[in-house]
């Protein structure tokens, strides 16, 4: 049952202090954006917008109440940065990018053996994020504050209230679809999906809200493939260097039809002392993920991971993780997000653990979403856990 | 560049249609009618463009294929709008019309399906430019299926390059039809 207790440390570890970060919706191939570039300063997807991405989630994310003057109006001024207040000192975003995310979130949660529901306030997210590019070259960093959680990303040392950097790397476009990095960079691996408790990205430890590594990164976008490879050299908000893994993570996806597209993940690190297992582990996570969207409302995204993890006589166990998910656009702007998730990091049949998830993501204004979530998690070792979450965003 | 694969092979209709009932600037019909086209930008960007509207013309020697281009769409309303308006100025050039010389087909016999490659000339936003088109024509009993692709640069026929906030769209792409000639 010792991978049991794990899993639900990570679980609640990450929804009560592992903040959130920002927008990435893999779902966006339901517009034909297979890659992620055009929207984001990310090539793999995520974080700061372009201006491009920002006129699209004017343009295709958020609802239209009928207030545009025609529906192929221009994407407004309210799409720029902090809704276009600072559109009268000029332009820039040839060279500089800005944005920034708030989250909060109220949470209630509940188990099947105590009929008391708990409730809490949680700030996920207070993050600044910039890019300066000059010719082929590009300086990128976010900066936040964590009331708690997030020590993986914190820049202070302190129990809680914390600044924190996500990302901060400088890179070099070698072409228009090859672009190197190196710093704190998010690890390719699977779908790059806002839902960081899912299983597949917590039993991979690959969530875009302080999963990061420093290490050096190309990230390939072509026309019917990409694809990123990171070296990690470690994640040095870890003082200790015992802890620091060090290895690769990498991806690739293919699309062999409109609005289709399959990948494949790997991961490999290795730490003399693992911060969750405390021992010297290598660790390694490898699988397959999809996404295809047969009408443009209706995304289907699956990932299905095998995971290492050490055993506690000694040598190496394999586990799995996988989530199954749909995305619903039922009106412009309003999202129904069913869905299913195993995982099972033990030994044997009992350590299996699964979940169920139904959402509403609701693109209800300029720059701001609002999104609810309910979850029923049954993992071994333990009561049955209920979530309900729901949580404000705003972009600047 | 020679094609492969399906044919833009209204061409094959053609030949047929002429040689059993002749008439100059016959228009045939046709159904299930679908033309896109295939564009690529940076970033995984891509973009179909579709329209149900063609019109098959039988001119004795040659086939015209017509295709209107006011209703094609991409799926997003603003990049329609500029399509249209902007680069390809469909208030000045309505139509994209490929012109085929019917010599240089060959008709599949019925219950026959025939791939074939051949030349066109394509006319888009006013320029004529030749074009090598790959084809598959199927003789059924339900009628002619005809399937064709070809490729074509943007700048060849004098049309602005798009792009937008920064995101340049590739200058060449791919067209493609596929269409039923009625029996």
């Amino acid at each position: 049952m010792a991978h049991a207790r794990v899993l639900r440390r990570f679980f609640w570890g990450a929804v009560l202090l592992g903040a959130f970060s920002a927008q990435a919706y893999p779902w966006m191939i339901r517009h034909d954006y297979i890659g992620c570039a055009a929207c984001h300063a990310d090539p793999s997807g995520s974080g700061l917008l372009t201006a491009y991405g920002r006129a699209q989630s004017e343009l295709l994310l958020q609802t239209n109440y009928g207030n545009r003057p025609r529906p192929d109006a221009e994407a407004t001024a309210a799409s720029h940065f902090l809704w276009g207040l600072l559109d009268g000192l000029g332009r820039w975003d040839d060279w500089l990018l800005l944005g920034g995310g708030l989250r909060g979130a109220v949470l209630g949660s509940g188990t099947s053996s105590a009929p008391r529901i708990d409730t809490r306030y949680i700030q996920m997210q207070a993050d600044l994020y910039g890019q300066v590019s000059f010719q082929k070259f590009r300086a990128n960093a976010s900066l936040g504050y964590a009331a708690q959680g997030a020590q993986l990303a914190a820049i202070t040392n302190r129990p809680d209230k914390n600044l924190i950097s996500r990302e901060h790397w400088v890179g070099f476009d070698a072409s228009d679809a090859l672009l190197i990095r190196a710093g704190r960079i998010n690890l390719p691996f699977g779908l790059r999906n806002v839902e960081h408790t899912a299983a597949v990205r917590t039993a991979t430890r690959t969530d875009i809200s302080s999963g990061q590594e420093y290490g050096i990164a190309a990230a390939y976008t072509g026309e019917s493939f990409r694809g990123e490879l990171m070296g990690i050299v470690g994640n040095f908000a870890l003082q200790d260097d015992r802890f620091r893994e060090r290895g690769y993570s990498g991806l690739i996806e293919y699309s062999p039809l409109p609005r289709t597209a399959i990948g494949m993940s790997s991961l490999v690190t290795h730490a003399q002392i693992d911060r969750i297992y405390r021992v010297e582990t290598t660790r390694q996570a490898h699988g397959l993920f999809g996404r295809t969207a047969p009408i443009r409302p209706f995304v289907l995204l699956a990932e299905a991971d095998v995971v290492s993890s050490p055993k506690r006589t000694g040598g190496t166990q394999w586990g799995y993780a996988g989530l199954f998910q749909a995305d619903i656009e039922v009106l412009r702007g309003l999202h129904l997000v069913p869905a299913a998730e195993v995982v099972n990091l033990g030994p044997n049949s009992s350590t299996l653990g699964w979940g169920l998830w139904g959402t509403v993501n609701w693109f209800f204004a300029p720059h701001a979403d609002i999104r609810l979530d309910f979850q029923r998690n049954d993992y071994p070792g333990g009561p049955v856990l209920y979530l309900g979450l729901i949580n404000l965003h705003v972009f600047l | 560049m020679r094609l492969k694969g399906s044919t833009f092979a209204a061409v094959n209709c053609l030949l047929l249609i002429g040689s059993l009932n002749a008439r100059a600037d016959e228009v045939r019909r046709t159904d299930q009618t679908k033309v896109t086209f295939n564009a690529v930008g940076p970033g995984g960007l891509r973009i179909q463009g579709v329209t149900a509207d063609l019109e098959f013309r039988d001119s004795g020697n040659f086939i015209t294929i017509v295709v209107p281009l006011k209703n094609l769409s991409t799926g997003i309303d603003l990049r329609d709008r500029h399509m249209k308006e902007k680069y390809l100025e469909v208030d000045k050039h309505p139509n994209a019309t490929l012109v085929i010389e019917k010599a240089t087909l060959k008709f599949p016999k019925p219950g026959e399906r025939l791939k074939q490659s051949c030349s066109g000339t394509l006319e888009v936003h006013g320029v004529k430019k030749s074009v090598s088109i790959g084809s598959e024509v199927d003789n059924t009993d339900r009628g002619i299926l005809v399937a064709g692709n070809f490729h074509m640069n943007l700048k060849e026929h004098q049309i602005e390059v798009p792009t937008y906030l920064g995101v340049t769209v590739k200058p060449d792409m791919t067209v493609g039809a596929t269409f039923r000639l009625e029996p």
